[in-house]
Parts: C-alpha cells; sequence; structure tokens
C-alpha cells in the first residue's frame, strides 16, 4: 500500500512539473492560431473560437522565412560538422598524446569559457572583415569551428577507451589516424551524437552574431527573422508565435528521434557515477 | 605505417586551410562597390524597418531606382533599431560602413565627433541638386531643426511620428465627459472616472516624452541646445514631472509597465485616455474590438500653450563612401523628401509627412478622410518640437528612462529623481566635452 | 607511448592534431580577448581609428566606484546564488524520480528538456505574458490560492526572481539527464550492501546515492555558475532591452553591454568584462579546490 501510494505520488509530481514546462509551448501553439484582438483578452482564451491557421501564411509573408530555414540548415550543419572534426582531432591529441604545454594548453582553453562571448562580437567582427568575410556564409561558420566544451566532452570519453584497445591496434600496426577514425569514433559513437544534438541547437538559436556579420537579407538565419514583427508602436503577437512555432518545431522533432542517443552519449563521457 | 598517419593530418589541415580560403574568396563581390561605367552606382542604405514597413520603404526605392539609371539604391534591414546601432559601430571599426543609414538624430553629435558622417550642406544647400528656398520653408521647422547640429545639416528627417492623445469615446459619452481641452481636465477627468475603476490617463512604459513636452509648454526644453543649459531640475521641470506623477500617485493615470505600449489597455476599455505614438494608430486598429467607438486628437495645452514631442529617425549619409556615391545619396535623399513620395510614405506606414505641401495634396486628403485616426497626427505638426541632441546623449537619455523608472517602480521621490539626473546629466556633458 | 614523457617528435605530431582547431580558436576566442585586456587599460581610446593616447588603471577606478557596478555585482551574485542551488535540487529530485518509475518515463524525459532545445528570443516573449500582472497566467494561478497579483516585471523585488525562475525553467532539462546518467551508473550492489546494513531509504540516499553521483552534481554546478555568471541573453529578451524595473536585473554582462553598444566607454566595457572574469574563476578554482576534498571519483 505504501508502495503504490509512492508510486502514484511520483506521477502527481512529475505531471505537474511537465505542465509547468509545456505550459509555455501550449501559449505560443495557442497564440499563434488566435485573432489579433484575442491574443490579449482578459481572462485568456486557451482555445481560439476560429483557428486562425492564415497567421502562419500571414507571417511568412512578412519576410523570407524559407530563404532564412535554408540558411540555417546550411549554417548549421557546416558549422556542426566542420567543429565535430576539429574537435575531435583536437580531443585525440588531449586524450593520447603527450606533448609540451600540454596542461597550459589546456588551462587556456578551460579560461576562454569563462569569458562572457558579448565582449567578442565587435573584435571578432573586425577580424573577419579584414579576411574579407563579412556577409557571407563564411562568417556565420568559421568562427564556431572550434568549441572548447566539445574538445573537452570528447577527451573524456576517449580516456575512458581502455588502454588494451589501443596496444592491440597499434600490434596490428594502426597508425595513431587509423586508430582515431576507425577504432576510437565509432566505439563513441553515442558522445558523439550528443555533442553533435547540442551543437545543432546551439548553432539553430544563435541570434546575435547572424543579425552583426550579415547584410544582406539571404543570409539571415530563423531566430533573426523574428525580428520582422516588431514596429515603433507594437508586436503582432499572434504573428510572431507563429514565427516561433516555426523556428523551434525543428529542434523539438531532432530531439525527439535522438534521444535516446544523447542520454547513451552522456553515459559514456567517462562521469562515471 | 607512421608516415602515413603524418600525411594525412597534414592533408587534413591543408584542406581545412583550402576551405578558409574559398570562403574568403567566395563573395568578394559583397564588398565590391566600384561598378563598370554603364552600371549604376550601387548606394547602399541600411535601416530599421520591418513587415510592412520594409515593404512600403522596399516600394519606394524601386520607384526612385526605376525613375533615374544612374543610381541604385540597395536596402537591407539590419534587425530594429538596437541591432542597427551596434552594426553601425562594427562597420565603423572596419570600415564598412553602408552609404546612407537610418538612425535616430541623436546620434548625430557622436557620429560627427568620431568623423563618421559627412555633413549635407554641400548637397542640400549648395550645388546644382540643393534644395530651393520653398523646399526649406515647406519642411516642418521642427524637422529641420533637429538635423541640425553646430550649425551644420547632418540628417533628413525620414520616419517621424508625433505623440497624439488617443480618447475612448464610449467612456466619454457614459460619464459625460468633453474631449480635453487642457492637461488639467485630464487630471479632472480622472477624478470622476476614478470611481468608477477606469484610468483618466495611459502612458506608454515610459512618461518621457510627454513630460519634455510639458516641461516645455510650462518654460524650458530639459536640456538646450548643444547641452548648454540643463533644467532638469527647475521650477517648471519640477512642476511638469510632478503634475504627471501626482496623476499616477493618486491613480488617475497609469503606465503600461511590462506591456511597454498601453495600447493593449486603451482597447479595453482600461483608461478614457492614451498619450501615445501616432504611428502606434496602425497597432489601435488591428487590435480594437470593432464594437470600440475610438478616436486621436492633438495632444490637449498645458499653460496656455501646446507642444507635442517628435519621435522617430533620421538618414545619414557617411563620410567613407565615394563622391559619386554620395551625390546618389543625396539625390535619394531628396527623393524621399519630395512631396509626392513623403505623401506616399505617410500613406503606406502611418508616420506623418514631412512637409506641408504633402499634407495639401488631394490624394493626402482623400486619404485623411478614409482614415480620420491619422488626422490628428497631421494637425499637430506645427506645434511639434524634438529633443535637443548633444554628445552624450544616449547616456542622458539612459539616464533619464532610469529616473522616470524609479519614480514609477522605486517610487522615488520626484524631487529627488530629477535633481539626481541633473547631476548626472551635467557630468555626462562635462566628461564628453573633454 | 601513452605515459611516455612528450618528446619533441610527439609534439609536434600533436600540433598537427590541433591545428585546425587552433587556428580557428586562438584567431576568434583567445586573441580578442587578450585585446579586451589591453583595451581595459586605455583611457583615452579612440576606437574607430584604433589609437590610443593613454594607458592607466582609471577603468577600473571608476567600475569601483560606479555604483551601478556595484548592483551588477550585486544582481549577478544573486543571480548565480539563486539558479545554481535551485538547478541542482530540482533537477536532482526529478531525475530521482524518473528513475523510479517506467511508464511514461521516456515521455516526462522529452518534456522536461523541450525547454533547453528553445531559443531564448522566442520563447522569452511567451514568458513576458506569462508574468503580465493583469493578464498573465502565473498571477491567474496564484490568485486560485487566493494570492493577490504580483507585479513580476514591474516592481523591483520581484523582477529577479521572475528572471530566475525562467532561467531554471530553461536549463533543468539538460542537469536532469546528467543526473539520470549518473544515477544509472551507480552500482546496484552499492544499494544491495546497504539493504543488508539495514539501512533505511533516507540513508541509502545519503549514504549512497549522493556521494556516488558527487562528479555529476559537481559538473552541474561548475557549468551553471559558469554560465548564470554570464547571464545575459535572457534578462534582454524577458525585459525588452532594460535591466529590468530600477536595474533590478543589471547584471555584470548587462553592464558591459551597455557601456560598449549604448554609451561608447570601452575601456570600461573591457574592465568589466575582466572583473567578471576573475570573478568567476576565484569561483571555479574554489570549487575544483573543493571537489578535490569532497567528490568520490
Amino acid at each position: 500500500m505504501k508502495l503504490k501510494v509512492a508510486m502514484v505520488l511520483r506521477y502527481v509530481i512529475l505531471i505537474l512539473g511537465a505542465v509547468i514546462m509545456l505550459m509555455p509551448f501550449l501559449w505560443m501553439l495557442s497564440t499563434s492560431l488566435k485573432t489579433q484582438p484575442e491574443t490579449v483578452k482578459i481572462p485568456p482564451i486557451w482555445i481560439p473560437k476560429q483557428l486562425q491557421f492564415s497567421n502562419y501564411v500571414e507571417a511568412f509573408k512578412q519576410a523570407p522565412f524559407f530563404q532564412y530555414f535554408i540558411n540555417s540548415v546550411i549554417v548549421t550543419s557546416i558549422t556542426t560538422i566542420g567543429q565535430l572534426f576539429t574537435s575531435i582531432l583536437a580531443a585525440f591529441a588531449f586524450s593520447r598524446l603527450n606533448f609540451y604545454g600540454k596542461n597550459f594548453l589546456f588551462v587556456i582553453f578551460l579560461g576562454t569559457m569563462m569569458v562572457p562571448g558579448e565582449m567578442l562580437i565587435i573584435p571578432n567582427f573586425v577580424t573577419l572583415s579584414q579576411l574579407h568575410l563579412v556577409n557571407t556564409y563564411g562568417a556565420l561558420i568559421i568562427p564556431w569551428l572550434a568549441s572548447f566544451f566539445t574538445v573537452f566532452t570528447l577527451r573524456q570519453t576517449f580516456q575512458s577507451v581502455p588502454d588494451q584497445i589501443y596496444y592491440a591496434a597499434k600490434i596490428d600496426g594502426a597508425s595513431d589516424w587509423h586508430y582515431l577514425w576507425h577504432v576510437l569514433v565509432p566505439i563513441s559513437k553515442s558522445t558523439i551524437t550528443a555533442v553533435t544534438v547540442l551543437q545543432v541547437i546551439g548553432s539553430w538559436n544563435s541570434f546575435m552574431w547572424p543579425l552583426i556579420v550579415t547584410n544582406s537579407e539571404n543570409l539571415r538565419t530563423l531566430p533573426v527573422g523574428l525580428q520582422a514583427f516588431t514596429s515603433d508602436a507594437g508586436t503582432n503577437y499572434a504573428w510572431l508565435m507563429a514565427a516561433s512555432t516555426f523556428v523551434i518545431i525543428p529542434m523539438v522533432i531532432l530531439y525527439i528521434f535522438l534521444q535516446k542517443y544523447i542520454i547513451a552519449g552522456i553515459s559514456k563521457t567517462g562521469l562515471k557515477g | 605505417m607512421k608516415k602515413k598517419s603524418w600525411q594525412r593530418a597534414l592533408l587534413t589541415v591543408a584542406s581545412l586551410g583550402l576551405a578558409l580560403t574559398l570562403a574568403a574568396c567566395g563573395n568578394k563581390s559583397a564588398s565590391d562597390s566600384k561598378a563598370n561605367s554603364n552600371e549604376p552606382v550601387k548606394i547602399s542604405f541600411w535601416n530599421g524597418m520591418n513587415g510592412p514597413y520594409q515593404k512600403a520603404l522596399k516600394k519606394i526605392i524601386n520607384d526612385f531606382n526605376s525613375s533615374q539609371s544612374k543610381y541604385k539604391v540597395v536596402s537591407t534591414a539590419q534587425g530594429d533599431y538596437t541591432a542597427l546601432q551596434q552594426k553601425i559601430m562594427a562597420a565603423a571599426k572596419s570600415n564598412s560602413l553602408p552609404v546612407i543609414s537610418q538612425t535616430t538624430y541623436t546620434t548625430v553629435p557622436d557620429y560627427s565627433k568620431n568623423n563618421l558622417i559627412e555633413p549635407l550642406d554641400n548637397y542640400m544647400l549648395k550645388g546644382d541638386n540643393k534644395l530651393s528656398s520653398a523646399d526649406l520653408k515647406d519642411i516642418y521647422p521642427s524637422f529641420l531643426s533637429s538635423s541640425k547640429y553646430q550649425g551644420k545639416y547632418y540628417s533628413i528627417p525620414f520616419s517621424k511620428s508625433v505623440r497624439v492623445l488617443y480618447y475612448n469615446q464610449d467612456i466619454l459619452d457614459k460619464y459625460n465627459l468633453k474631449k480635453p481641452a487642457t492637461w488639467e481636465d485630464i487630471a479632472k477627468d480622472g477624478e470622476v472616472l476614478k470611481s468608477h475603476g477606469i484610468y483618466g490617463m495611459g502612458f506608454d512604459k515610459s512618461w518621457d516624452m510627454e513630460f519634455e513636452g510639458l516641461a516645455r509648454q510650462a518654460g524650458n526644453p530639459l536640456v538646450g541646445v548643444d547641452g548648454k543649459q540643463v533644467n532638469l531640475d527647475s521650477a517648471d521641470t519640477l512642476k511638469a514631472a510632478n503634475f504627471i506623477m501626482d496623476m499616477v500617485k493618486d491613480g488617475t493615470a497609469k503606465t503600461a509597465g511590462e506591456d511597454f505600449y498601453w495600447t493593449q489597455a486603451f482597447t479595453q476599455g482600461k483608461s478614457a485616455f492614451y498619450a501615445g505614438s501616432s504611428a502606434g494608430v496602425t497597432q489601435m486598429v488591428a487590435q480594437a474590438p470593432k464594437s470600440l467607438h475610438w478616436g486621436t486628437m492633438p495632444l490637449p495645452s498645458y499653460n496656455g500653450k501646446k507642444a507635442t514631442e517628435i519621435a522617430g529617425n533620421d538618414i545619414v549619409m557617411f563620410k567613407s563612401a565615394s563622391a559619386e556615391q554620395k551625390k546618389g545619396a543625396w539625390a535619394f535623399m531628396k527623393y524621399l523628401m519630395s512631396t509626392k513620395e513623403t505623401a506616399k510614405w505617410a500613406k503606406a506606414t502611418g508616420y506623418v509627412p514631412l512637409r506641408k505641401s504633402a499634407t495639401k495634396t488631394a490624394d493626402f486628403k482623400d486619404y485623411l478622410k478614409k482614415n480620420t485616426y491619422n488626422q490628428a497626427a497631421v494637425d499637430s505638426l506645427p506645434n511639434g518640437f524634438q529633443s535637443n541632441a548633444f554628445l552624450g546623449f544616449s547616456e542622458y537619455r539612459t539616464k533619464l528612462l532610469e529616473a522616470v523608472d524609479a519614480m514609477l517602480t522605486k517610487n522615488e521621490p520626484v524631487k529627488k529623481a530629477l535633481t539626481n539626473l541633473q547631476t548626472e546629466t551635467e557630468k555626462i556633458i562635462k566628461d564628453n566635452q573633454q | 607511448m601513452l605515459n611516455a614523457k612528450p618528446t619533441i617528435k610527439s609534439t609536434l605530431k600533436a600540433l598537427l592534431y590541433l591545428l585546425p582547431m587552433l587556428v580557428i580558436s586562438i584567431t576568434f576566442s583567445i586573441y580578442p580577448i587578450i585585446k579586451s585586456f589591453i583595451m581595459s587599460f586605455y583611457t583615452k581610446y579612440d576606437f574607430f581609428n584604433d589609437i590610443v593616447s593613454a594607458y592607466g588603471f582609471d577603468n577600473f577606478k571608476f567600475l569601483f566606484s560606479d555604483p551601478d557596478f556595484h548592483i551588477a555585482i550585486k544582481n549577478t551574485l544573486i543571480f548565480v546564488v539563486g539558479v545554481v542551488p535551485l538547478t541542482v535540487i530540482l533537477s536532482l529530485v526529478i531525475a530521482l524520480l524518473l528513475n523510479r518509475i517506467k511508464w511514461l518515463s521516456g515521455f516526462f524525459r522529452t518534456v522536461y528538456f523541450l525547454p533547453f532545445v528553445t531559443s531564448t528570443v522566442a520563447i522569452a516573449q511567451v514568458w513576458h505574458w506569462i508574468y503580465n500582472s493583469d493578464y498573465g497566467l502565473l498571477n491567474y494561478f496564484l490568485s486560485l490560492f487566493g494570492v493577490s497579483a504580483v507585479s513580476w516585471l514591474e516592481s523591483p523585488k520581484y523582477a529577479m526572481l521572475a528572471l530566475i525562475i525562467m532561467s531554471v525553467w530553461k536549463n533543468l532539462g539538460f542537469n536532469i539527464i546528467l543526473f539520470l546518467v549518473g544515477l544509472n551508473n551507480i552500482n546496484e550492489r552499492y544499494y544491495q550492501a546497504a539493504e543488508i546494513d539495514g539501512a533505511n531509504a533516507w540513508h541509502q540516499f545519503t549514504n549512497v546515492t549522493i556521494p556516488l553521483l558527487s562528479p555529476i552534481t559537481f559538473l552541474v554546478s561548475v557549468n551553471g555558475v559558469i554560465g548564470s555568471f554570464k547571464v545575459f541573453d535572457q534578462i534582454f529578451a524577458l525585459f525588452n532591452g532594460t535591466p529590468g524595473p530600477s536595474k533590478s536585473a543589471l547584471t555584470i554582462v548587462y553592464y558591459l553591454y551597455q557601456k560598449f553598444y549604448t554609451e561608447w566607454k570601452y575601456g570600461i566595457a573591457a574592465a568589466s568584462g575582466v572583473v567578471l572574469f576573475f570573478m568567476i574563476l576565484l569561483v571555479t578554482v574554489f570549487q575544483l579546490w573543493y571537489s578535490k576534498h569532497h567528490v568520490h571519483y
């Protein structure tokens, strides 16, 4: 009996929490289907009288959202792949090779994580303009090709792979390069998926940077497009919420499909309980 | 075996380098402004216009581009005004400024100190494409005066709106009230409405614009021309601030707070009046239920005088552009200010026309007949004023908004808040002159 | 090879592996960081032409005497102290509950993670509405329990709380997953042994779960501390580009942003970034030192 009560209590708490977690999303969805006067009605309306699907059509007319979507996909995928590549190489060096200045370098990189990104926007903009990269896909991608968080996570996983496997591969005559790509990377597949998803989320949602480094509209990404709904004297909430839904949904789908890898991936980062 | 791994590593690095170079070369054309002799000169134009405003602007630009073949204006939206300012700063730092950009005229002192913008006198007052004296007389004087800094024109007015009074006719009818002639009337009406749970007056999140209006009517601008005189703690100014804060404390007026604009509360009948931007008419029409009867009128008088603050943005020309581009940019600026185009712009967006003549065209009169809500803004224009810009203005404005915020959210006494602001502002002006 | 001493040759080899990452991070994070550090000593500086005419400690002196900066430090610390423990406790509790159920556990995991995948810019608008004092959802719920309307975003007393709640909501999911992983890795045998020793559920929790989870707890809190010290996006989005009523949500990064982008005081902005950096460093080093003594690996 006591066990049953405990079980019911667990579900009650979890459901309550889930409702809180979901509430903002439900509201966003509901608002995106309202008429303008309905969005500001008191008491709030959860289900609009007539679902205004036309809000999505109208919202899409306010800015070239299809182009933004394509840009987001391009930028996010190249950034993610490129960053994985640089990170896997660096993580291998940090986990399997000994070299002068290893600890020093590691500490320096840890330190970079403590600096607020807002401080780096302008100097990085200047660097990019000296490289003639402003207003190109390059500006959206290149500065993000290195992530110490990813290196750090992968290093942990690589280190947790038993040394014997490394020696066995060596005896078989495999080079380090071969060992890395044909042994280490496949073993660490789930961690790699996990960091990939985290990276995709971050890249997809980034806002300030794409706005600063692009001048022409055909290079803008989705979150930047949300600006199309603000004006001198107010915001069209229904349209804004429709567009926001469109920005968020791809990430939700991605997460739902890959979530089991994320959990498996994090368990392999060598954070033994 | 070992050797092979080294080669691959090298290859990887090389290919990455190649990718970088490719990316670098990929879009050279974007920064290339030098065109062939046959091609029109490209004039880049940054702005903070979004949604329907952006569409209206694009249309005017297309018209300009097809009206002649020498220049081609290419406009890009750069997010909201905050983002636009940030972009200009970044571009100035890396020498990649556009030819012209929208900006608030209050940034002109800072831009001109840093030698970023071009005075327009050579185009506007001299040369073969100058504005005639009839033109200069036709443009509302408050627009021209705010375009001037230290005796030179640095900007042209563009997207301008004025503060107007929105009134709820249903409430007025129900409680037998008349449209107010003075601010005192509003305060009195507020007393009547208070007992019915309705506010007399609604303000946006901050009432600084109405405050500056009252202060001017009472005697002085908050800060004099070029920051020469700071009147923030003078008796007249204190009286103006107290007038507003007394209503707020008394519960006869309310600020929009987290909603930012009072529009929403107004449509819900929470107040009889609302002092808001004339550009807000579009939102008001969209949000107000069909059953609500409302209208707009110029702000009532105070101390026997009328005044209404003009808000909005100007367009500036950057020094970094080529002579040819500057010439073209000026041609475009002049085009924007022409009677026909400014009327068109006003009709499409709800911003006010820049010229008196534009309000007299048959077309525009017809438009006002159909859109009676926009009449009040045009009627207010002769009494319009703009705050005086000076070096450090944006810093001062941050402090002004903070002071208003402290009075509203921290209950800071009016006198204390404004005396502090006076000291801070004097310091800002002094520091910036060094 | 693994435990071998570094040689010139191994260093060169490692360098090749590190090169792509090094090139990017030196260009886009280490170089600008060094530049900002140096900039914090510029006292007379023509930003656009990069001409420095005087160096000194004036920027730091200014910060230490600026009441706004004191507010920013205070608010940042309140935010960190509010967010980090709350996130750790809540995510641990939810992870424990999720670990004990089978039915629907996958569904709950998804739901709790959702906020983490959303863009702050988009979702802050929704929170803005939830917090509205007149027609917001939160006050509506509170009114069901007889609590009178709270002005969440307009009262200096509650604005920070509103910010903390939204931030916890956003980051809870990721930490729950970290804890779930940690819980899965605890060997059943520890619990069995504890049971034989006659430990009740609470004792099992305090003597087995808590100590064995300490590495995860450490990770979650270090992550949380670094992230919270740098809070900016949420404030900017939630308070419509203001630092909250009566500066109640003015944090160090917000201060930096304001000085840099609206007041054009580059040296002071850089100096505030340097101060923030050392604050984070200090706390992280303390956490590391603490973990050496108390975390059970």
